[in-house]
């Protein structure tokens, strides 16, 4: 397809990013933000002309969403990016018409430059290259004495947009398995179609250590933390009796061999039930998360997800469905999938840059659109010693962001707190 | 320190010149019903006015949203122009005029629209879907008169229609047929 697609300046969705334009809206935007925190002042001008000259490398990114009888496609797009200073909420919808069409967003703000991307484009981990490329570019631009051409050549970049997940599925795979309704985060919502955003920079020593001490990673830890947070903060007040259920992307490269720059993840969910009461102790519940992690994520496990969701989207009878019908079914299945998940929780890791840009660089940043039903989604990413964990929400109060915090601290690791202001949130010392 | 996020001022954006619009549509509308209603109930103009309002709502959101294929309001325009032709026609006591001329006159419009688009971008084409989708919407007379024999009573003006429609179509297609062919492998696949 790939071949053909590509004289023709069009190409198909990958399996992952069909869905997300047919599920999207203004309330449910599937947009992810990925950020970089520079150590100066960000220059409008430099910024625009880092975007055109990475978009003539990475061109799969210069693409415009366009409607096919059956499924969405990607055209080539030759209009000028939009850079704007950052004026709405993160993790908007984007609106190709006020955007030129173009499917991710660039913004800035004081030392901060924002990719909002729209998941039909890109995963989490291929976004931030696409950040990181920018970045590089713009530190080369403005620092044009410490980057000789030398430097500036060693880069290099995949362009390719094969549907790795064509590639790689077992057709023969059993099925997965159902899982129950999940616990729904409850509260009062903010006003305005607000979302609040909440960064925990945590010292990345001392949780690495503590992780180890306790024989688990840093996801699994952080996932423990999580559930804990949510547990003691809102599903206890609220008596809730459904599971809580995190779902953790989970990003296929390392599974399987691929250098795509379009999606290829999938995801596992863990599923917690509180009324057990040996999980209501941090150490109990940790070494589930712990156990249930190593149960989900092997090859065969993942495989199992990925190939489901494959063989839905080959499915003939959804194909020839028609895609103005495929919209009203998404649409109304959706409205019942999501009550499937009480959080998100993606952690793309730690993020690598090379050793001359690193002293231009303060921290990035990863954050997810939360809704109405997921209110609140979280995501980490990691750079030099410092891992930025984010809780995005839509809630008014703050309760399981603060238990979260005041966890992490119980367990003696060093963090400070940063927001976008919706929220007054403070982290006590004690 | 630099803070991360900008203050966020008027969130939402609500469009008041639409708002007033519809308000007004909408009072138009009833009062027109009324009106009529309280006047004389043999003559029902009122359903003029509220299809024409119908109709201006249609014609200015399609307008309104940006970027939008020329082709595709060519083929909005068709189909909304002829369904509001049928409907005054049959408010006022059908008379057959919207079938046997004001129809044919739409298809015959909307069709040199499209040859002449056609010539004027063939090197770069890209209305193959809406020019497909004009070509069958421009036949369905024939295929009334062919087969329905009743209901087209001077069946001159949809010959020529439709004739200027098959002129069209295949003038496009020795034109543009590997463009219209590509673009069809584009919307059609599966």
């Amino acid at each position: 397809m790939s071949k053909n697609s590509k004289s023709n300046n069009w190409r198909r969705l990958d399996n992952s990013a069909k869905i997300f334009p047919i599920s999207s809206s203004k309330k449910y935007s599937s947009v992810f933000r990925l950020s970089a925190v520079l150590k100066e002042k960000i220059n409008p001008k430099i910024l625009k002309e880092s975007v055109e000259l990475v978009l003539k490398n990475l061109n799969s990114f210069k693409v415009k969403l366009k409607k096919g009888l059956f499924w969405y496609y990607f055209e080539d797009n030759h209009k000028k990016v939009i850079i704007e200073k950052e004026k709405v909420y993160p993790c908007k919808y984007i609106d190709p018409k006020t955007n030129n069409d173009y499917l991710f967003k660039v913004t800035y703000y004081e030392n901060k430059i924002n990719l909002d991307i729209f998941h039909s484009l890109t995963d989490g981990n291929s976004g931030i290259i696409f950040l990181r490329e920018i970045v590089y570019t713009y530190i080369e631009l403005a620092h044009p004495e410490d980057f000789s051409k030398q430097i500036r050549i060693q880069r290099k970049i995949s362009n390719n947009t094969e549907d790795d997940y064509l590639k790689n599925y077992n057709k023969k795979s059993p099925k997965a398995k159902g899982g129950k309704k999940a616990y729904i985060l409850k509260g009062k919502k903010l006003p305005l179609s607000a979302i609040g955003v909440i960064h925990v920079n945590i010292n990345l020593e001392q949780l690495k250590a503590k992780a180890k001490e306790k024989g688990v990673t840093i996801t699994q830890f952080l996932t423990a933390c999580v559930i804990y947070a949510i547990y003691n903060s809102n599903y206890k007040n609220y008596n809730g009796k459904k599971p809580i259920k995190v779902c953790i992307p989970v990003d296929l490269k390392k599974y399987f061999k691929s250098e795509t720059v379009s999606n290829f993840f999938s995801y596992i969910t863990l599923q917690v039930n509180m009324n057990k009461t040996e999980l209501l102790s941090f150490d109990n519940l940790l070494k589930f998360v712990h156990e249930d992690f190593n149960k989900r994520l092997t090859k065969e496990e993942i495989s199992k997800t990925m190939s489901a969701n494959v063989k839905l989207g080959n499915n003939l009878f959804i194909k020839l469905i028609p895609l103005f019908l495929k919209v009203i079914i998404v649409k109304l299945s959706y409205m019942e999938i999501r009550k499937y998940t009480t959080t998100t929780f993606s952690n793309i890791g730690r993020v690598g840059i090379i050793g001359e840009y690193q002293k231009y660089i303060d921290k990035f940043l990863m954050l997810i659109a939360p809704e109405s039903v997921e209110k609140i989604k979280c995501s980490a990413c990691s750079f030099e010693n410092n891992l930025v964990f984010t809780a995005t929400s839509v809630l008014k109060d703050t309760a399981v962001e603060q238990k979260f915090c005041e966890k992490l601290k119980e367990e003696g690791i060093d963090l400070y707190v940063e927001g976008n202001g919706v929220h007054d949130f403070t982290v006590s010392e004690d | 320190m630099t803070s991360l996020y900008p203050k966020i001022r008027n969130v939402k954006k609500d469009n008041i010149a639409i708002k007033i619009m519809i308000i007004l549509s909408i009072l138009v509308a009833v009062t027109c019903l009324i009106t009529n209603i309280c006047t004389s109930r043999k003559y029902m103009w009122s359903f003029i006015v509220i299809i024409g309002i119908i109709y201006t709502w249609v014609t200015v959101m399609y307008s309104i949203h940006r970027n939008v294929n020329i082709a595709s309001s060519v083929m909005v325009q068709l189909i909304a122009i002829s369904i509001l032709m049928i409907c005054i026609d049959n408010i006022i006591g059908y008379d057959g005029w919207s079938i046997n001329l004001a129809i044919p006159i739409i298809v015959m419009v909307a069709n040199t629209t499209m040859f002449i688009l056609t010539i004027s971008s063939f090197h770069k084409y890209k209305y193959a879907i809406y020019q497909l989708i004009i070509f069958v919407l421009s036949v369905i007379p024939l295929g009334i008169l062919l087969f329905y024999d009743k209901i087209i009573t001077m069946p001159i003006f949809t010959i020529i229609s439709s004739s200027i429609a098959v002129f069209t179509f295949v003038f496009s297609l020795i034109l543009c047929g590997k463009d219209i062919i590509e673009e069809l492998d584009r919307r059609l696949h599966t």
